[in-house]
């Protein structure tokens, strides 16, 4: 009896998992569209239950999930979508559509960066999930071997987060393969360079007059060694170089190994301040900033920190460092601040959603998606041969701007255009109780012709500013 | 230049100083039952978190909180031998996957909960203030860590050679079948090796995260590697070699830092290559004495 209890068992287990195995099988390999993803309204928020897969315009949002960068990109997309859905959706040729989103993993923040993962995520997102559009990228490495994924399937993609030049560059030199790249956000690293650079200056020219016994000269640049840095650190340089010894002397750039650790970020910040530095560019995405940030508060070193760091964006950074981050000033797409009639409403409206302030890719992603919808809007149609020449029609002098400006290519790159009111960064110092405020950004810039530096216009308007620069206490101390 | 020796030798102590307590504890473990206990990074890494959450949960608790932290990270690295390493302690490689898998759990898990966002632990910063030297500033919380270590490092080296436990230890390094005959439960010191192992690990953490930041979960692999190049160049299972490694490690980094062109960018490629230079001069690292098992 027992025996024959033991076979029944057995016979039912192994048809369990005959009928198990047979079905997946049947479900993953045989049946139509077999592991594909099934798009449904829980994709696109905010829009009614039960509409269908067809309704759905099919978005994919590639970033590192998990990762702030990648976080903020599906955040980005994901509040578009649900603001869209919201108000109606959209309508094309009499039928009613629905913003979708999905997200892929792209591994892209990992130091240890591998980018099949990358690849894998965009071959997820376009033949498993078939979107239509593509949103995101943060890495350059790594976006540069994802992004032939979306141009072999002629998908639009657009890019959120990733600075290097070399994107638009491939669109302007082999416009046919790569005339679905737009880029967002931010603007070209070289442009990054150019605003660091004369905003630094004006800073310099009037701290100069502040502090008589002082020459506010040395700037030095710590950054990644990573491509992105690259082409900015190159544009600082080349523009520095036409004022040595005359107002600002550039210290040897220092590039790190993104793996460093405290005593490595000690080292680096020593070496700066052994040699006089005054002005710190830090040109950082990752986990750098709070290495340098903690060592900066506890050494007081004599120099004020300028430049990019992507983490210090977020309102959480100030506890996430300990309170270290006080004076620090980085480059920030938005702020509470007008900088386009729709900014002040969609930065409270993204914090009553997200409980944190939005990192920049999270607003290029939002733009982006309106974008897209304004496009599908105004062609009534979802083909990419139809929305990249109304997307290209948004030039300065037809600009589409979103919450951030932007809403203007250049023609020919797709390249986001750089100045006041299209793409340009707010500068946000932190205060020491853990406040940001939006700075003034004066200019300075060396006229060739005239062979000195000039001042130029602000790279915002002062009315932009919600308080006033300042120095560092012990960096006032050290300059007085 | 000065300032750049200065900056050289006290980033180069205190990186070998970091380097020497997590490879001692790592190189102990190998030398006594031959495992390479891939969860050691994961310790430290761990201890940082735990100390995170802490010190939001109970901020006026932080001295608790840094004993509790370390006797909960003693007794993880008890856990891993009874439950993962002891059964699969006659296959190494069984030995480095599990334990492979545990710091992939360790660090998914801080994933989940805490992000991946980097953050600071300055609020157990014991000595704030710089102390000047010769021109230079020093944090004196990095050198309360740097004496700290050698402290450390001084009563672990007393303690393996003179308290019984201490002994046994070696006795079981040296030959475990003869240890074994001698009356020695071989399998209980590899237990209270790798709880010493796992104490340091959280010992180095606890002084020296304070100071630096948690610059995420993935942070212990940095560790882990480093510690392993230490091991092999100071040779694997020397517990001499693993302090004299982690300076040398130390001093080669800040050195290709400071001195060398574009040495950031190689500060952390430098090492390694120094350590295949001793490798092929000396394969078995500069202290090893055994073969490698």
């Amino acid at each position: 009896m027992e025996k024959n209890a033991k076979r029944i068992i057995a016979i039912v287990v192994v048809a369990a998992i005959i009928v198990g195995g047979g079905l997946t099988a049947y479900f993953l390999l045989l049946a139509p569209e077999a592991g594909q993803y099934v798009w449904s309204a829980n994709d696109a928020p905010g829009a009614p239950a039960g509409i269908s897969s067809s309704q759905i315009i099919k978005i994919g949002c590639a970033g590192d999930t998990g990762e702030i960068q990648g976080d903020a990109n599906y955040e980005g997309a994901w509040f578009a979508a649900k603001t869209i859905n919201q108000a109606g959706g959209v309508v094309v040729n009499g039928t009613t559509y629905y913003v979708g989103v999905t997200r892929e993993d792209t591994d892209e923040s990992n130091t240890q960066l591998v980018t099949s993962r990358g690849i894998a995520a965009a071959e997820r997102l376009v033949y498993n999930k078939k979107v239509q559009f593509g949103v995101g990228g943060f890495r350059s490495e790594a976006l540069l071997a994802y992004q032939e994924v979306f141009m072999d399937n002629k998908i639009i993609f657009i890019d959120t987060g990733a600075a290097t030049d070399i994107f638009c560059d491939n669109v302007a030199n082999f416009y046919e393969r790569y005339q679905y790249f737009f880029r967002w956000m931010p603007i070209n690293s070289t442009s990054l360079g150019g605003e660091i650079l004369t905003t630094l200056a004006g800073y310099v020219m009037a701290l100069n007059t502040t502090y008589p016994n002082h020459d506010v000269k040395q700037v030095g640049i710590l950054a990644e060694d990573l491509t992105w840095t690259g082409s900015l650190i190159a544009a600082i340089q080349s523009y520095l170089s036409l004022f040595t010894n005359f107002w600002v002397q550039l210290l040897t750039p220092i590039l790190y190994d993104i793996s460093l650790d405290a005593a490595d970020m000690n080292t680096h910040l020593q070496t700066l301040a052994s040699q006089g530095c005054d002005f710190l560019i830090p040109v950082i995405s990752a986990q750098g900033g709070i290495l340098m940030m903690q060592q900066y508060d506890q050494y007081h070193y004599p120099f004020q920190i300028f430049g990019i760091d992507v983490q210090s964006q977020l309102d959480t950074f100030w506890g996430d460092s300990g309170d270290a981050c006080a004076y620090e000033t980085v480059m920030q797409t938005l702020h509470r601040t007008n900088k386009t009639t729709k900014s002040i409403a969609f930065w409270d409206a993204f914090r009553a959603q997200f409980g944190h302030d939005p990192l920049y890719i999270a607003i290029g992603a939002y733009d982006a998606v309106n974008g897209i919808i304004d496009a599908i809007n105004a062609t009534q149609s979802f083909d990419a041969l139809d929305i990249i020449p109304e997307f290209e029609s948004w030039t300065k002098s037809n600009p589409n701007p979103g919450v951030s400006g932007g809403g203007a290519w250049w023609p020919g790159t797709h390249d986001l255009v750089e100045g006041y009111p299209y793409g340009y960064t707010l500068w946000c110092q932190w205060r020491d109780d853990g406040t940001k405020v939006v700075v003034p950004a004066p200019r300075w810039a060396y006229v060739g012709a005239l062979g000195y530096a000039i001042p130029i216009s602000d790279l915002y308007p002062a009315t932009l500013a919600t308080g006033a620069y300042e120095v560092a206490p012990w960096v006032n101390t050290a300059w007085s | 230049m000065i300032e750049d020796i200065m900056n050289m030798l006290f980033n180069g102590i205190l990186n070998g100083a970091v380097l020497a307590l997590i490879s001692l504890g790592y190189s102990l473990v190998y030398g006594v039952g031959g495992i390479m206990n891939m969860a050691h990074g994961a310790y430290f890494m761990l201890t940082g978190y735990l100390l995170l959450w802490g010190m939001r949960i109970f901020p006026g608790m932080l001295f608790l909180t840094v004993i509790f932290v370390i006797i909960i990270i003693t007794i993880i690295g008890g856990l891993t031998y009874i439950l993962l390493i002891k059964p699969l302690q006659d296959t190494h490689v069984g030995v480095v996957l599990i334990t492979f898998g545990l710091a992939f759990l360790i660090e998914q898990w801080i994933l989940i909960v805490s992000g991946t966002t980097s953050a600071s632990i300055n609020d157990y910063v014991l000595f704030p203030g710089t102390t000047e030297f010769l021109g230079y500033s020093m944090f004196n919380q990095y050198i309360f860590f740097i004496i700290a270590s050698l402290v450390i490092v001084s009563l672990f080296a007393l303690f393996i050679s003179k308290s019984k436990l201490g002994k046994s230890i070696r006795a079981v390094s040296q030959d475990r079948e003869a240890a074994v005959l001698m009356g020695i439960n071989a399998n209980r010191v590899l237990l209270y090796t790798v709880m010493i192992s796992a104490f340091l690990a959280a010992i180095a953490a606890s002084l020296y995260l304070p100071g630096a930041a948690l610059t995420g979960p993935g942070m212990g692999w940095t560790y882990l590697t480093s510690s392993f190049a230490v091991i092999i160049l100071g040779g694997m299972g020397s517990l001499v070699g693993s302090v004299v490694g982690g300076y040398i490690m130390g001093f080669v980094t800040s050195f290709t830092s400071i001195f060398l062109p574009n040495g950031p960018s190689w500060a952390h490629v430098v090492p390694l290559i120094v350590i295949l230079i001793v490798l092929i001069i000396r394969p078995r690292g500069l202290f090893g004495k055994k073969k490698l098992r």
